[in-house]
């Protein structure tokens, strides 16, 4: 790879690619992207790139060709919610640096710009979800009336999980919390008689709390030969996976319904 | 007594209070945004504005997010 | 039969489009994951109800097909394949397989007697086995076809 005039020093590039990688894989990327993306980018200024992923570490070594000067920087890998909106832009930011459409110094800019970009509003999320939960609840068989209680009691569920990230409390308890005030919600079905599917719809209202994309990354990984990270992800997802089941299993218990 | 039929009560009214009680809050802020001051203390540069001077961004959501 | 097929397909795309929001793709992407994943759940409904296969075999087709769509419309968009490929996988995810897996495994603590713990744990297990290799096969069937065509895959956010 020739190396081009460059406008930044390998210390800023360094500094670029890390805070990247941070950015990228918390927002929900696979390994093999991350890799990838960021060696692509390295590449076009003549570094070469090394990554070691850890679970919520990402181990950067960066290396002018010919030259005996190597830097090492370890970032956190960022917690932000996972946004595909974030990793679309960033894999076209780094074809853009690849290609030499724009130079570096305009990269670390529009990198900026990618960081303070927001997400879908919640109000529509909100609906969204409740939506699909209920059709998701006529997948699995269920009856209208299962449908319009489901629908209701994500909703409900949702907003709070809404409401108290906001206030910044921890992710395991909103998990549990909207687990159990979703199951609650959902054995109306059974507690008035309404419809004629009350397991379905108990089983179906909790759905949207399944850490779908985790659990897709972490398979991904681990096909990818990143085991660590794969494992990571995965323990991730079943705590996730356990806190769900203890709200679940705390309203079943209240709502006198059978366990499974 | 009928455990499930109370608590079942219990975390529908908690629910719907705080759905109600976020709803109004929310509302409440947006209005707040819309509606103008009609008297209020100005910065300098909207009085004397040279141009080139740096226009302040309005940060009027952030001041409303600290004290949540 | 035909009705029943549809509305499969009709409601795997509302699913999708809904638990999709949560991951923020892009606006444009909303679509293509819905139709992706109607073409998806709807050909694992086939294979289940009309062959009769094993959830976690169907499965892996069904995201075989999924993963070959979205390598294939990612670079007429300009988005990686994963944008449309996660999202338009979320309705197949064994959400309920997971829970009871872990409610099964929780519930053989609070056993009485030899034969309900024998039940907890058969449920644990079996839960528990079905889940994992459905995600196995959701994983191996999505991620082939971005092995078989690298060149597209990756270079779908490329600009010329």
């Amino acid at each position: 790879m020739n190396s081009m005039t460059c406008d930044v020093s390998t210390g800023e590039a360094t500094e670029f690619l890390a805070n990247y990688s941070g950015l990228l894989f918390g927002s929900g990327s696979t390994c093999v992207r991350l890799e990838k993306n960021v060696k692509r980018m390295a590449q076009s200024i003549g570094l070469m790139a090394e990554i070691t992923i850890l679970p919520r570490h990402i181990h950067l070594t960066i290396r002018r060709a010919g030259s005996p000067e190597v830097l090492t920087s370890i970032t956190s890998i960022r917690d932000v919610p996972i946004n595909f909106n974030v990793i679309t832009s960033l894999s076209r930011l780094s074809w853009a640096l690849a290609d030499r459409e724009i130079t570096f110094r305009e990269g670390i800019e529009r990198f900026g710009e990618i960081e303070r970009m927001g997400g879908t509003a919640p109000g529509v999320i909100l609906l969204l979800v409740s939506l699909a939960n209920a059709s998701f609840c006529r997948l699995f068989e269920g009856d209208l009336t299962a449908m319009a209680i489901v629908f209701v009691a994500t909703f409900a569920g949702f907003f709070l999980k809404q409401t108290m990230a906001i206030k910044h409390v921890d992710a395991r308890i909103i998990t549990a919390v909207c687990a159990f005030v979703s199951a609650v919600i959902a054995s109306a079905d059974n507690l008035f008689s309404l419809g004629a599917s009350p397991m379905i719809t108990l089983g179906t209202s909790v759905l949207y709390l399944i850490p779908g994309i985790p659990l897709i990354n972490s398979f991904c990984d681990m096909i990818d030969r990143h085991y660590i990270c794969a494992f990571g992800r995965l323990m991730n997802a079943v705590v996730t996976l356990c806190c769900l089941s203890f709200g679940l299993c705390l309203g079943m218990w209240l709502m006198n319904m059978g366990m499974f | 007594m009928n455990v499930p039929l109370i608590t079942w009560i219990t975390i529908v009214t908690i629910t719907s209070l705080v759905l109600i009680f976020r709803s109004v809050l929310i509302l409440k802020r947006h209005h707040a945004i819309q509606k103008a001051k009609p008297i209020s203390v100005g910065r300098e540069w909207e009085e004397i504005f040279v141009p080139g001077d740096r226009i302040i961004k309005n940060d009027y959501d952030y001041d409303e997010f600290d004290d949540m | 039969m035909i009705s029943q097929f549809l509305q499969d397909a009709f409601f795997a795309a509302i699913a999708a489009i809904g638990f999709a929001s949560i991951s923020n793709p892009p606006r444009r992407a909303y679509l293509y994951c819905a139709l992706i994943a109607a073409a998806g759940h709807s050909s694992r409904w086939l294979l289940i109800e009309c062959l009769h296969w094993h959830i976690a075999a169907a499965t892996t087709i069904a995201s075989f097909i999924i993963g070959i769509l979205a390598v294939l419309i990612s670079p007429k968009t300009k988005v990686p394949a994963e944008t449309y490929l996660f999202p338009s996988l979320l309705p197949m995810i064994p959400g309920m397989y997971a829970y009871r897996c872990v409610g099964g495994l929780a519930l053989c603590l609070l056993h009485q007697s030899e034969s309900t713990f024998m039940h907890y744990f058969y449920l644990f297990a079996t839960n528990g086995l079905t889940c994992f290799f459905i995600l196995l096969g959701m994983a191996v069937g999505a991620t082939m076809p971005i092995f078989i065509m690298p060149k597209i895959s990756f270079q779908a956010t490329r600009n010329n």
